[in-house]
């Protein structure tokens, strides 16, 4: 059984969950494949993975939705249970909410529905409803908000009973710029009050500056975990980004790959060792660019890297 | 209480508790407005009809709880006009042969017929011995032999036979109705995710349970507001079909084993179902069962048929409360189909338990009941 992972190097604190070797099958098919790892609170954790990898599952095996075939899951040291998760928040993929109900009413019963007092989740509800800019729309029926003010109707839901745990799945889907601004804002100053996260994404690029921890899976599997910034440092890889769409002959082979060429821009992922300046000079003379640099990878580019590096292990 | 909230915002419902009160205070009210339970009769008569023979046979029927009234006409075409018109419902005239003659609109049993030809031909045996110089006396004797007496020894069957056709129309309804509430809430709460979040907080049977008990309690509420005006008269005395009150009673526990079977079945279906719309095919087998049974059910009430079907707890809360009403029912048939409603409510609760918790977390397409209890995941 896989141990759980050390994400952050750091020894558990209060509200910490712990997953070990947690598998699940359906059928014949291995969707979560001893799975291990940790979130710490204050921390912003993202579980990472393309469509399938098994995110979705996991966090139904969190909230005992599934049970899981193997593997444990403890919460402040302890196996988790009913009552621990009255005190967790979770957001599905889909909409997750009675869209015939008024906003104010669906908040304050799912509230109640994790034992708080009818005044007291009234209170949460309306505090939370401004908070997040949706205070004039109390009344409303959920059917008859737009897409983004649902969102934000859902997340409250999840929040609303003040979880120490808030689990967001796939929360930036279909989100526009200022969406997810503003639902990035509610995730860190959810950690910054010492409570702990976990969401999860296949857009890794779009969640990159958000995440401090991750654990990238694929396949029911973690293929890397850590903290991203340590990740990063730890990376020998070196990206040279500029703007202009370079073609294969544009650099040596010996200088590395062509990466990603979109809208205009061009990553080069240089071999070990090459001279940045070296390539870079070689490309202006053939293009005139307004802007490099010299880049750590991105999330994208590390994830292809660690399955990369899981398949060769594997064959 | 969400589920119960929800349910009372719906126009279909407010339709059918609508409909089941307004049935109620129609049983109530009509009787009331119809006065008597006597049967009236008119019947058009001409001039030449001798006036002893409406007069016995006024007196005839109405020892047969049969009101006569007549309808002087000028003419026998003028009567026959009346009858055929329906401005009538009978006519006695003299035809062309001097005989009495009985005008009826189409051909049919009725008791006004058999008192009028009681009555002429009581007269015309008269007129035979008054010819045979019978004695007075002796044809006066003869006149007055009373008919062989009629006792109707189960009085109260006619009402309890409505009772249960009504009851039984009630249940089929309120159990579709509720079905359907019920199977397209599970779909819904599936389709949106709904269920997810609620499984984190509660386990799958508090969930289905807590559903099945909300609608079945709105169900009874229901029944027992809508049979409310027919308590009421039977409490002040009213005029009521006899029968009606102890049917309802003794139909109770079908009516809610029925329902809660019917409804943990309706949400388990519901529960196969992908999309919200699904819902209403997801359980339409169950619909399909409940029309088969009722019609079965209707022609065979006395039979070893029925019998059978008013042990078998599906069928059992449309049949045996029918059954009941008519005595057919014996007491080891009522006691058993009891026992086997206890055991099916049970049953029902754990298979749809199973197939509920098991069906509400595989997404992406419509499931197959066979497919769910063979595989745990």
């Amino acid at each position: 059984m896989m141990e759980s992972t050390a994400v952050d190097g750091h020894e558990s604190t209060g509200n910490t969950l712990h997953i070990s070797g947690v598998s699940q099958s359906f059928s014949e098919r291995h969707v979560l494949d001893d799975l291990g790892f940790s979130v710490r609170p204050g921390r912003v954790t993202g579980l990472l993975g393309p469509n399938g990898a098994g995110k979705t599952t996991l966090m139904r095996v969190l909230f005992g939705v599934i049970e899981p075939d193997a593997g444990t899951i403890s919460w402040n040291g302890q196996p988790v249970d009913a009552s621990a998760r009255r005190n967790w928040g979770y957001m599905p993929q889909e909409r997750g909410l009675y869209t015939e109900m008024r906003v104010l009413d669906h908040l304050v019963w799912l509230a109640r529905l994790h034992g708080i007092d009818k005044a007291v989740a009234k209170g949460h509800a309306e505090g939370l409803l401004a908070e997040l800019g949706l205070g004039d729309r109390a009344r409303d029926r959920i059917r008859d908000l737009s897409g983004g003010m649902a969102q934000r109707v859902q997340l409250a839901a999840a929040m609303v009973h003040q979880p120490e745990f808030l689990v967001l799945d796939e929360p930036f889907s279909g989100l526009d710029p200022t969406a997810v601004q503003f639902l990035s804002r509610v995730i860190t100053d959810h950690v910054a009050a010492g409570r702990s996260l976990l969401f999860s994404s296949h857009q890794l690029d779009l969640v990159e500056d958000l995440c401090e921890t991750i654990v990238m899976i694929n396949h029911g599997k973690v293929v890397m975990a850590g903290e991203l910034a340590a990740l990063r440092s730890a990376s020998t890889e070196r990206y040279l980004q500029v703007d202009a769409e370079l073609a294969p002959e544009d650099i040596l082979p010996t200088d590395g790959d062509i990466v990603t060429v979109a809208a205009s821009v061009t990553r080069v992922r240089l071999a070990p060792g090459t001279d940045a300046g070296e390539v870079l000079d070689r490309i202006r003379t053939r293009h005139h660019l307004h802007s490099f640099a010299v880049d750590q990878p991105r999330l994208s580019e590390m994830f292809l890297a660690a399955l990369s590096s899981d398949q060769e292990a594997t064959h | 209480m969400r589920e119960i909230t929800e349910t009372l915002r719906k126009k279909s419902f407010w339709i059918t508790a609508a409909a089941l009160l307004l049935a109620s205070l129609a049983l109530v009210i009509i009787p009331e407005l119809i006065g008597d339970s006597n049967d009236k009769v008119s019947i058009a008569t001409t001039p030449d009809v001798p006036t002893d023979v409406v007069d016995q046979v006024t007196e005839l029927a109405a020892a047969l709880d049969v009101t006569i009234t007549t309808d002087a006409q000028s003419t026998t075409q003028q009567a026959r006009q009346r009858v055929i018109d329906g401005d009538t419902d009978f006519g006695l005239v003299v035809a062309a042969d001097e005989q009495l003659t009985i005008l009826q609109r189409t051909e049919g049993a009725t008791v006004v017929v058999p008192i009028i030809q009681e009555v002429t031909r009581q007269r015309a045996a008269q007129q035979v011995y008054a010819d045979a110089s019978v004695d007075d006396s002796v044809i006066a004797d003869l006149a007055s032999i009373a008919p062989t007496p009629v006792e109707v020894v189960d009085t109260a069957r006619d009402g309890r036979q409505g009772a249960a056709f009504g009851l039984t129309i009630v249940m089929y309804l309120m159990i579709v109705l509720l079905s359907n509430i019920i199977a397209t809430s599970v779909a819904t709460e599936k389709a949106n995710r709904v269920s997810e979040v609620l499984l984190a907080v509660a386990p799958t049977r508090s969930l289905l349970f807590g559903k099945v008990i909300g609608m079945a309690a709105l169900g009874t509420a229901t029944i027992v507001v809508g049979a409310l005006p027919i308590v009421v008269r039977t409490l002040v005395g009213g005029d009521m079909p006899d029968g009606l009150g102890v049917t309802l009673a003794s139909s109770a526990p079908w009516f809610l084993g029925g329902i809660v079977i019917y409804l943990l079945a309706s949400a388990m279906l519901g529960s196969l179902a992908d999309r919200t719309e699904e819902a209403g095919s997801a359980v339409a087998p169950l619909t399909m069962l409940l029309v088969a049974v009722y019609v079965v059910s209707v022609s065979t009430l006395e039979t070893l048929v029925g019998a059978a079907l008013s042990i078998i707890p599906i069928s059992s809360p449309i049949v045996m409360p029918a059954r009941i009403a008519i005595g057919a029912a014996t007491t080891i048939e009522i006691v058993a189909s009891l026992v086997c409603l206890a055991i099916g409510v049970v049953a029902a609760a754990r298979l749809a338990n199973l197939v509920y918790a098991r069906a509400l977390v595989r997404t992406g397409k419509r499931l197959r009941l066979i497919d769910v209890l063979r595989t745990p995941r």
